[in-house]
């Protein structure tokens, strides 16, 4: 399913006297089962933009498309229902939204909501909490008993249940472990890949942007900044400095070896990839 | 329908009203309360009509903004304004339906006693809107410091109006928060049948209990690591000042309540 706005700007507290205007003009198109990263400073506009691809937030002016969908100021809450089974949305903090009694019945809340037979929703359940790896045994736990990182995973898989074409992330691994952080980045790639969902992440970690995006958008005080494929992006470190933000440091390390030996070496985004890089200087042994 | 709750929120501006000590304005708004009831006829109605609208003028707060937070309570306006319709046999009959009959008193109180709740709710949430948290509890600490003597806990009673009035509007964001992340999940808070909408509410009042009971208790254990012991022997930064504009705000609710007085049948 194809996502897109067009010129959508947003007001919070439309008519009082804390109007704050949090996105101006926005145009942005996401093709199905692409990869996007959404990049920019704390309060860029990164959350509102996205709760305006499932129809949480309606744009004060301006036109959002998903898939036949069209949502504007105007527009009746009715056929946002389906937007939302097909886009679904995983919030910044997600564990904050569990409240059943049983891990089973909280990931059984969005697909019952959109008319998922008891039963089918029962199989879903765990099947996704397989996927984000917690074991069977979990199911007819509480919720509340769980640590956080464990939380955020039945709170995701409470969102995968739903099978949404499109998954919209929201800085899901903020206050993870380094283990887990990377478990879930594979997560997403796995499910891009198998089931062709559009992934949508908001991150602050340019890492996991320059490693797994296809495309990356960077916003900046409520505006697209700059758009283009992680390479594109990267090479623009003065331009990313502008707006406090920075360039993957594997990226920046072979920046320093070819400024260091005047040097030309190819692109690397990531840890493995500088490695890789750093061996076949070795191994031809044109180290200067 | 979260936007519309103005009490507890606090409008930074700079104004006479900002300006005022909070043991004035407490004092203001309490006066207030006590003699909108003596107001009974036109002239007196017009009198705190005046006021209110004047002291809304001079706040800076925006008209616009004050209309709105008297939108949740219109319907408790319009009940009782119906009620006292129905209710009221005073006066010549001015419409009969035959199962009921409108008396011309039952009109009159009826718009009296509709203005009489408007302008006691603008009063009050104006004093909210132009006087912070923090300066309110100081304020009613001042003003009830009297009652310890009657072991009254004047200062644990205003913390904890102080703490409540700090957390409406966190509140209100954490709500708004879990409900988008529930309808994000196919949840239905504003349409379908009542028994679907009460259970609606489900989802969203069990995140919300435990994230206050969380946020309290965070609360209680970082006051107590930095020392907090109550009330006794506790200094304060910011010293209230009682000003000019303070004697004449309660010199100007005297010459409202004389003004009253005579004018009232
Ligand atoms: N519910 C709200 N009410 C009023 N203003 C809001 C609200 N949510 C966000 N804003 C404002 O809108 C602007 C954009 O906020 P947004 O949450 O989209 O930023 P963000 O890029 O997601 O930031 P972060 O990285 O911190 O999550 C900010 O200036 C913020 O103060
Ligand atoms: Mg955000």
């Amino acid at each position: 399913m194809e996502l897109s706005t067009e010129q959508v700007s947003h007001l919070y507290n439309k008519g009082t006297p804390m109007e704050r205007r949090a996105l101006y003009d926005v145009s942005i198109k996401i093709p199905s089962g692409s990869f996007y990263a959404i990049i920019g400073h704390t309060g860029s506009g990164k959350s509102t933009l996205i709760q305006h691809l499932n129809g949480l937030l309606k744009p004060t002016s301006g036109s959002v498309y998903a898939g036949e969908t069209t949502i504007r100021s105007d527009e009746k809450a009715k056929r946002l229902r389906d937007v939302r089974k097909r886009v679904g949305m995983v919030f910044q903090y997600p564990e904050h939204q569990l409240f059943e009694e049983t891990i089973e019945k909280d990931i059984c809340f969005g697909p019952r909501n959109f008319g998922a037979s008891e039963q089918k929703a029962k199989r879903k359940a765990k099947e996704t909490l397989q996927l984000v790896g917690l074991n069977e045994e979990f199911l007819q736990r509480s919720p509340f008993e769980l640590s956080g990182g464990q939380m955020r995973r039945v709170a995701i898989a409470g969102v995968l249940a739903m099978e949404p074409d499109v998954l919209i992330l929201d800085e899901p691994t903020a206050g993870l472990d380094p283990s887990g952080q990377k478990e879930m980045m594979e997560l997403f790639a796995t499910l891009r890949e198998q089931k062709k969902i559009t992934i949508i992440l908001v991150t602050h970690s340019m890492e996991d942007a320059a490693r797994y995006a296809e495309q990356i958008v960077v916003m900046a005080r409520g505006s697209i900044y700059m758009q283009g494929k992680p390479a594109e992006i990267f090479q623009q470190k003065e331009k990313l400095h502008e707006i406090g933000l920075d360039v993957p440091e594997a990226i920046q390390f072979i920046k320093a070896l070819e400024k260091q030996f005047n040097i030309k070496l190819p692109k690397a985004f990531t840890v493995e990839e500088v490695v890789e890089v750093v061996r076949s200087i070795l191994k031809v042994g044109t180290t200067p | 329908m979260m936007q519309n709750v103005i009490i507890g929120q606090y409008i930074p501006a700079d104004s006479l009203i900002h300006r005022m000590d909070p043991r004035s304005k407490l004092i203001a708004v309490f006066i207030f309360v006590l003699i909108v009831f003596l107001a009974n006829n036109w002239l007196s109605y017009s009198l705190l009509g005046i006021f209110t609208i004047g002291t809304a003028a001079i706040s800076k707060v925006p008209f616009s903004y004050l209309l709105k937070g008297l939108k949740p309570i219109f319907w408790i306006v319009l009940f009782t304004v119906i009620l006292h319709l129905f209710m009221t046999k005073e006066g010549p009959v001015l419409l009969d339906l035959g199962w009921a009959k409108i008396h011309e008193g039952g009109l009159v109180k009826g718009v009296f006693i509709a203005f009489r709740l408007f302008f006691l709710i603008l009063l009050t949430s104006l004093l909210t809107l132009t006087t912070t948290p923090i300066d309110i509890t100081d304020g009613l600490e001042n003003l009830l410091a009297p009652l310890k003597r009657l072991k009254f806990p004047v200062h644990e009673f205003a913390l904890m109006m102080s703490i409540s009035l700090r957390f409406i509007p966190t509140l209100m964001q954490e709500t708004e928060k879990i409900m988008k992340a529930q309808s994000a999940r196919g949840a239905e808070f504003s349409s379908g049948p009542i028994q679907q909408r009460i259970k609606a509410f489900v989802p969203l009042l069990i995140p919300l209990f435990i994230s206050a009971f969380k946020r309290a208790e965070d609360l209680a254990l970082a006051m107590e690591a930095r020392g907090y012991r109550g009330g006794e022997g506790r200094t304060k930064l910011r010293l209230l000042q009682w000003k000019m504009r303070d004697s004449f705000c309660l010199f100007s609710m005297g010459v409202l309540i004389v003004a009253l007085v005579i004018f009232r049948s």
